[in-house]
């Protein structure tokens, strides 16, 4: 390194090393020691840390003003900065076996069963490459065979992201409701009082739909009892054991909006989007399970609710998916 | 919802327990020295606060569920050395937090205050200052900062070597942050 360098160019170029996916161990040693040898070291350090970090979660529109302001070229390609998440799914499945959270019991009949703990998701990769992803207490049994991939969503939440195979038709069932994809992603939620499947990518097709099911969204394309649900639509079907016990009431009672704002300390999102549903003009839904269990910490402004929304896709590998009632459904990125 | 596994504090019938104790403290005693600077340095690396929050808390469990315990500078390059790539795989789970807290109870309170979102005038500030460098400096800026381009991209873009990336990014965040300085925070 040159010789006269001032502290905010050393804590520039350490700042830019850190990012390095390849970083030595090496050279943490030497930032760490850096970084701890003085207090401005650190105070310059974390100064342009968070300015970095405030230019970054500019709007897209102001992006695009910058690039007019400096006299540049129009950037090169469309994109924003994404989080490189290849590995990440992968690693927490990993990790989730680690940590023995959860597990796959082979069963009667070819039939395998997986059970997401009570109080954490977990993701599947099934045999022919889909993925499903179970919420929080979820019990999902798959059984494939040669013709179909069979799954019965038990219980609770699950999220599917289903290989293409059109010579095995992927059939859910959950509660006396069968689904039938051939390659696209939708979610299924099973519990007491209905059966919700809402579809993110493609078409899927329902049937045996027991009772007075409803197609929430634009009208349905139905044929002798069959139905189909394309993007963004979204099937609820209320199911004759209605008698359990009541849902937890929604604890709506207690606002956590105060002056205009709330805020969230290491709460989970399906929590957090519940309080913003009461506020926002654009409802957003859990559109997968994973979704759910992000944790989110911060204050959100009722004044800027959209902006906060729209923040979202950056600060999680999530994205949006417009359903037709004008609601949003929150889903992870895919791989 | 929590303690299904009542074994974290209340393991007084195994052996290794001293050592156990021990290591835990010295673990402690890493959180207490360092946790500032682990959380900084995932920030650095990380997208978000919360990402960062979540790979510490990770990098400190899997620190306490080490089965030969070492020194505290050899605990110390390793706390780092899995953040690291902890912060690669980006790994969240939840899960651990809570069995973290309960040994890391400060952890909530650790100041962790990012700054506000820019507002649009300190925006036009920044381009104003900006504009006073060189073009292939700003572009390189704009790039890596503004757009999110890694620095081999960018040096790719620029056809130069990514050293004088990191060099014109520097000199272009430098000069924006002292002529931010002035006004505002």
């Amino acid at each position: 390194m040159s010789g006269q360098q001032t502290v905010h160019e050393a804590a520039g170029d350490w700042l830019q090393r850190l990012d390095d996916s390849e970083l030595s161990e090496a050279d943490i040693q030497r930032w760490l020691e850096w970084f701890t040898e003085a207090d401005a070291h650190r105070r310059a350090f974390e100064e342009l840390r968070q300015l970095r970090a405030r230019l970054r979660a500019t709007p897209a529109s102001w992006r695009i003003e910058m690039r007019r302001k400096l006299n540049l070229q129009a950037p090169p390609a469309t994109r924003w900065w994404t989080p490189p998440r290849r590995w990440a799914l992968a690693a927490g499945v990993a990790v989730a076996v680690l940590a023995g959270l959860w597990w796959r019991g082979p069963h009667p009949g070819g039939e395998t069963l997986y059970v997401a703990a009570a109080d954490r998701h977990r993701v599947v990769r099934l045999d022919d490459g889909s993925t499903a992803a179970l919420g929080a207490g979820a019990v999902l049994a798959v059984s494939y065979s040669g013709e179909r991939r069979s799954l019965d969503v038990r219980r609770g939440e699950a999220y599917f992201e289903v290989r293409r195979d059109p010579g095995r038709p992927f059939m859910v069932w959950a509660g006396g409701v069968r689904v039938t994809a051939i390659g696209t992603a939708f979610n299924v939620l099973h519990n007491s009082r209905q059966v919700t499947v809402t579809v993110t990518e493609g078409v899927v097709w329902v049937d045996s739909v027991p009772g007075n099911g409803q197609v929430v969204g634009s009208p349905l394309v139905a044929s002798s009892g069959e139905t189909h649900l394309a993007v963004g639509q979204r099937l609820v079907v209320p199911l004759a054991t209605a008698a359990d016990a009541a849902p937890a009431a929604n604890a709506d009672g207690l606002s956590v909006w105060h002056n205009g704002r709330a805020d969230f300390i290491n709460a989970p999102l399906h929590e957090v989007l519940r309080v913003v549903n009461q506020r926002a003009d654009t409802p957003l839904d859990i559109g997968d399970p994973r979704v759910a269990y992000l944790t989110y910490s911060g204050t959100i402004m009722q004044a800027h609710l959209d902006e906060w929304i729209a923040s979202l896709p950056q600060v999680y590998a999530v994205r949006t998916v417009p359903l037709n009632d004008g609601r949003l459904a929150l889903v992870m990125r895919a791989q | 919802m929590r303690s299904k596994e009542p074994c974290t504090q209340a393991g007084h019938q195994s052996a290794p327990e001293q050592s156990g104790d021990e290591h835990r403290t010295a673990v402690k005693t890493l959180f207490r020295e360092h946790n500032r600077a682990l959380v900084s340095f995932l920030l650095a690396r990380l997208s978000s606060e919360q990402e960062a929050r979540d790979v510490a808390q990770e990098a400190y469990v899997r620190l306490l569920q080490l089965d030969s315990p070492g020194t505290i500078g050899f605990l110390r390059g390793y706390l780092f050395r899995i953040a690291a790539n902890l912060s690669v795989d980006r790994v969240r789970i939840r899960a651990v937090r809570e069995r973290t807290m309960e040994v890391f109870d400060e952890f909530s309170e650790v100041e962790m205050v990012e700054g506000q979102a820019m507002t649009h005038q300190e925006f036009e500030q920044a381009c104003e200052a900006l504009n006073e460098l060189a073009p292939r400096c700003r572009e390189a800026f704009v790039r890596h900062v503004v757009e999110g381009y890694s620095t081999p991209e960018v040096a790719r873009e620029l056809r130069v070597d990514e050293r004088t990336v990191r060099k014109y990014v520097t000199r272009a965040l430098v000069h924006c942050r002292a002529r931010l300085r002035g006004s505002g925070r």
